[in-house]
């Protein structure tokens, strides 16, 4: 069963001075095995628009982009103090650094290679560091990499929807628990003029 | 069968470091290259028939150098407990060329330098730690791979396309390994952090035997 909450209580994964827990094997495999996503937080990423187009390598096009320091952020898209269920702070800050390495393939998938760190409000510096998927939609490649019937304007940006499997390293201890997860992410690039403006994500930890 | 090694070009770019502080390996840093300050050349330039062994039926053996300057650049550094800083980059590279435009290639990186300078790899991390390294100058080795647009489609935006010539000029760079040795150079101050790296990088070539 899987199941997407942001207010499941997951304290007892966390608490890492208890063995961890045995799971009895199942008696046979008739089923999916548990997974959950806790909800964690989410950020926006403010492309700079001066970026490097390598241009045609094989099986598509790079483009390296980097995020606006300090006008990209992290926060909780439900602006609440603390994570539902973990009685940890919420996460909130400035993006310091990102940069990301696009690759536009020619079967209209779009895949990036992210380092970026959070500088949170309380000083602590979170590095996050993962790849993303996306697709482009039908002719995507040719309709973005010819500049033809482009997408999104400035009054109307377009959106596609973007997946991410991100994994996090920090020296705080108020988020130290973040190492232990693996985090997934559903995001949405905005493009104007066919050039990506704008990348929100919602981070959650599978549990 | 020998391996040899032919100098490219050297990097020479002043780097910022910005530390994350300690994970359970280790201690993060980010570098990120000072593109005003960086800089990339050939010169001079090692001259010989080293062009003779590339295929002489396409246009890529020419190698006339690379001169240019760092676009963008970052080192994703970490600095293990055993006293290895591991090195893992992506620089990119605006090669000076004959058209308006210049020429982008991407630079990608991993390779080690050895903080522990055949001490006890522990107390040598510890002094790292205090910031004892400061002003030392260390060695590096790193292993590189290139990436470069390959010419190009008429259907495709002025933004991606770029001229077949300096495909060819610089296409020995995705058709062979190479590796760097250089100098990482320590700032003073906590962790020692590294302030200047000083890169050549150098063509692998494997020479059969009987041949010079």
């Amino acid at each position: 069963m899987t199941r997407m909450t942001h207010l499941v209580d997951t304290r007892h994964i966390l608490d890492m001075t208890q063995p961890h827990p045995a799971i009895p094997p199942a008696p046979r495999r008739d089923q999916l095995l548990d997974a959950a996503l806790l909800y964690v937080f989410s950020y926006d990423v403010e492309a700079q628009l001066d970026r490097a187009h390598l241009g045609f390598v094989p099986g598509g096009v790079r483009i390296n982009i980097e995020a606006v320091p300090n006008r990209s952020c992290a926060y909780h898209v439900l602006r609440e103090r603390t994570i539902g269920g973990l009685g940890v702070g919420a996460i909130s800050g400035k993006l310091s650094s990102g940069g990301d390495r696009i690759f536009m393939r020619e079967d209209d998938v779009e895949m990036s290679e992210v380092h970026m760190t959070i500088h949170t409000d309380d000083g602590a510096e979170i590095d996050v560091e993962y790849e993303s998927v996306s697709w482009l939609g039908p002719d995507g490649f040719r309709r973005f990499v010819s500049g033809r019937g482009k997408y999104g304007s400035d009054l109307r940006p377009s959106e596609w929807p973007l997946t991410t499997a991100p994994r996090f390293r920090t020296q705080s201890p108020t988020y130290a628990w973040l190492m232990n997860y693996q985090g997934v992410g559903f995001g949405r690039v905005q493009l104007v003029n066919s050039e990506v403006r704008r990348i929100t994500y919602d981070v959650y930890v599978l549990t | 069968m020998t391996l040899s090694s032919r100098r490219m070009f050297t990097i020479d770019a002043a780097v910022t470091a910005r530390p994350l502080g300690e994970i359970p390996s280790g201690f993060r840093i980010d570098l990120q290259y000072n593109k005003e300050t960086s800089r990339v050349s050939s010169r001079p330039l090692e001259e010989g028939a080293w062009d003779d062994d590339w295929p002489q039926h396409t246009r890529e053996r020419m190698w006339k150098g690379l001169n240019g300057s760092v676009v963008s650049g970052n080192d994703w550094v970490t600095v293990y407990t055993n006293a290895v800083i591991r090195m893992n980059g992506r620089v990119t590279i605006a090669a000076r060329t004959q058209a308006r435009r210049p020429f982008l290639i991407d630079m990608l990186y991993s390779g080690v330098t050895d903080l522990a300078q055949g001490g006890d790899a522990k107390a040598q991390y510890e002094r790292w730690r205090a910031g004892e390294f400061g002003g030392m100058t260390l060695s590096s080795t790193l292993a590189i791979t290139f990436e470069l647009a390959h010419g190009t489609e008429s259907w495709a935006r002025k933004e991606e396309q770029s001229p077949e010539a300096d495909y060819a000029r610089f296409a020995r760079l995705v058709r062979a390994q190479y590796v760097a040795l250089g100098t990482a150079q320590l700032g003073e101050g906590p962790y020692s952090l590294i302030n200047r790296l000083h890169l050549t990088v150098h063509e692998l070539a494997s020479i059969a035997q009987g041949e010079t």
